[in-house]
């Protein structure tokens, strides 16, 4: 089965960015108040943003109810073919 | 943790180093000498001895509960190598610490199971025995045997009660290697099955 874009997928790395860190800095609010919002520790919220930690699912949801945007709005994919566009 | 647990492991790690210095210094034997004329020595001795024996105890107590209860072995364990499980993150950098522990003992516990298995004996051969001027023979052997072969059972008559550990090091090497995997594969089987 193809996927929408038939990209290969099996041995794929995917490239996640995130946008946490300008949500963050719109609402001013510190990485430790949202670490207490959401239930997590500082440092998860600093992993986040360096781009050394990708959340679950469900800490994925809670960012976004928090930011009250969708998950995509808050972490993107870059995608090779992108360019070629 | 409850209070007798607690107890038990302040008194178990505050009594170690007099435990340990008692048992690699003479000062005991000494002790006992003096016990025979001086009247404080033979207090200090019988103290001393009644420490040692509760620490002794205090370490059986220890080792049965960390086997036999699971909630005390998790908290002391957790306490000990201070893993932190706040968070989602904590918890994947603890189960990635414990899965590199894991193959990195399995890996040593596997090396000294080879190392207790084989045996290399270079010896010299008499004078008669040289073989084409070869007066060395190199000679390689592999043995298992699950029981020590120090252990002797107490004799009936001398001894109502003895007690030592009568496994070989082989033995204790393989049966902690088995129970790893053995641990491993069934916990990962348990929490990894689906249920239709």
């Amino acid at each position: 089965m193809k996927t929408r874009n038939h990209m290969k997928l099996k041995n794929k790395k995917l490239n996640i960015q995130t946008r946490l860190h300008i949500l963050r800095a719109e609402r001013r609010i510190t990485q430790e108040e949202l670490a207490e919002e959401i239930g997590v520790t500082r440092g998860t919220i600093i992993a986040i943003e360096k781009g050394n930690y990708n959340p679950t699912l469900e800490l994925a949801f809670k960012l976004s109810f928090f930011f009250d945007t969708s998950i995509e709005n808050i972490f993107l994919i870059e995608r090779e073919n992108e360019k070629d566009k | 943790m409850k209070k007798i647990n607690k107890f038990v492991i302040i008194y178990f790690l505050c009594a170690l180093p007099i435990i340990a210095f008692m048992v690699f210094s003479e000062i005991s034997e000494k002790l006992n000498e003096m016990a025979k004329t001086e009247g404080w020595a033979d207090w200090v001795n019988s103290a001393l001895g009644f420490s040692m024996g509760f620490w002794m105890l205090s370490a059986i107590y220890l080792g049965v509960a960390l086997i036999g209860s699971s909630a005390f072995r998790e908290e002391l364990v957790r306490r000990l190598v201070r893993i932190k499980e706040r968070d989602e993150r904590e918890v994947a950098i603890a189960g990635a610490a414990a899965k590199k522990v894991f193959f990195s003992t399995i890996a040593i516990i596997s090396f000294l199971l080879v190392l207790t298995l084989f045996q290399i004996n270079v010896s010299r051969l008499p004078e008669g025995k040289i073989i084409n001027g070869k007066k060395h023979v190199l000679s390689l052997g592999l043995k298992f045997s699950p029981w020590d072969k120090e252990f002797k059972e107490p004799a009936p008559e001398s001894e109502r009660f003895g007690y030592r550990f009568p496994l070989s090091t082989s033995a204790v090497l393989l049966g902690i290697l088995l129970w790893q995997l053995g641990t491993f594969h069934w916990y990962s089987r348990k929490v990894g099955s689906v249920n239709d």
